[in-house]
Parts: structure tokens; C-alpha cells; sequence
């Protein structure tokens, strides 16, 4: 027997199912952001020692 | 850095649990948050206590003694985790009833493997996320070195037929230009 029927369980489980997915989804938009910065670094340092070398 | 890295999730995460949990609260017990209630209190402590951990890692400049310190209060923060988990087992008030025990519990069969491939799979995210996170962090880290290293040998050494840059203006990244 679930401690509260579905019908008024079901706004806080969806509720708490929505709060966690928005914490892991703000998360990886971060990292994501993190990366790509490191990518465009990465790409900057490549840029300069083409020029360098050339 | 593994610590930090675990530790910076993990509060991540206790914040899910602080509003998933007082979601469940309010839908149980008809309250978002009890005061005199042990087991939320015990674990508000908790995420206070892991809450101070950046700023006081941040807190100090010489990194021997900012590793150091910062594994003495991680680690003593870590002993009050068991006793957030005896602050559950011994409140008597509110509490849903004891669902995991040698015993085998008060779960229901069907809501046990549920709850144990929701546990497996908070789990891997964990370290998934730990793992990406890390990464990013070394990689950073070695990306600052290299361009200090390009910086000392871009001024001891200047290309033939260019002037040698002077310190600093190596570009960190495309929006430095």
C-alpha cells in the first residue's frame, strides 16, 4: 500500500522527478561550457604555434 | 582535485535531495520542513558543513597547506555522515518505517528492485559526472601550464624574422584577442 494514493502523489513525484532533472541538466550545460571553452583554448594555442612555425 | 571534484558534486546533489526531500515532506507529512525533526537537521548540518568546504580550500593560497587542510575537513565532516545515518534509524516521529535492514525490511518486492536500479543509476551518474568533471579540471590545468611554457619559450627564443611576444600576450583564448 503506497503511502499516498497515486492521484495525490503523483503532482510531487512528478514535482521531484522535474527538480532533479533540472539539477543534472544545468550541470552538464555547465561542464558542457567548460569544455567547449577548453576546445577553443586548445585551438587558439594550435593557431598560434602554426604561425609561429610557418 | 578528486576530493574537491567529489565534494562540489555531492553538493550538487544534497541539493536535490534538500528539495526532492522536502517535496516528499509536504506530500507525507503535509509540512515542507520540520525543525525538531533529527533526520532533516542532521543532514542540513551535513550540507553546511561539506557547503564551507570550497571556501575555506579557496581560503588559502600555498597549495601543500590548502590539500592539507582541506582533507583534515573533509574527512572530519565525513565522520558526521554516519551519524546522520543513526539520526534515521533512531527517530521515532515521522518517520516512514524502516525499509532496509538485515531483516529485509518494510519494501515491498517490486518497490525494492525498483528503488535498487534507481540507486545502481543514481550511482554510475554519480560517477560519470565525476569523471567528466575531472577531466575538465586536469585538462584545464595542463592547458594553463602549456601556455606558460609557450610564454617562457616565446621569450627566450623568438621565431626568426618576428619580434618576440612580450609576456602575457599570448592569447589565453578566442575572446582574449
Amino acid at each position: 500500500m503506497p503511502a499516498l494514493p497515486l492521484h495525490t502523489a503523483g503532482k510531487y513525484v512528478a514535482a521531484a522527478y522535474l527538480v532533479v532533472f533540472t539539477l543534472v541538466l544545468i550541470y552538464v550545460a555547465i561542464m558542457a561550457a567548460k569544455i567547449s571553452r577548453i576546445e577553443r583554448e586548445v585551438e587558439s594555442i594550435n593557431e598560434l604555434l602554426d604561425e609561429r612555425g610557418g | 582535485m578528486r576530493s574537491y571534484v567529489a565534494i562540489h558534486l555531492s553538493i550538487v546533489l544534497a541539493v536535490g535531495v534538500l528539495i526532492t526531500g522536502a517535496i516528499w515532506a509536504k506530500g507525507s507529512w503535509g509540512h515542507w520542513w520540520v525543525w525538531d525533526e533529527p533526520t532533516l537537521v542532521s543532514f542540513l548540518i551535513i550540507f553546511l558543513l561539506y557547503c564551507c568546504y570550497q571556501p575555506l580550500r579557496f581560503s588559502i593560497e600555498d597549495p601543500e597547506r590548502q590539500a592539507r587542510y582541506a582533507a583534515v575537513f573533509a574527512i572530519a565532516a565525513g565522520a558526521f555522515v554516519p551519524v546522520n545515518f543513526i539520526a534515521v534509524r533512531l527517530s521515532q516521529s515521522f518517520s516512514h518505517p524502516r525499509v532496509l535492514s538485515a531483516t529485509g525490511g518494510n519494501m515491498p518486492g517490486s518497490m525494492r528492485l525498483t528503488f535498487l536500479v534507481s540507486l545502481a543509476a543514481v550511482a554510475l551518474l554519480y560517477v560519470t559526472l565525476w569523471k567528466l568533471e575531472l577531466t575538465s579540471k586536469h585538462a584545464s590545468m595542463e592547458l594553463k601550464k602549456l601556455r606558460r611554457r609557450l610564454e617562457l619559450a616565446y621569450e627566450e627564443r623568438p621565431a626568426a624574422g618576428a619580434p618576440a611576444p612580450p609576456v602575457g600576450t599570448v592569447p589565453a583564448s578566442p575572446s582574449d584577442r
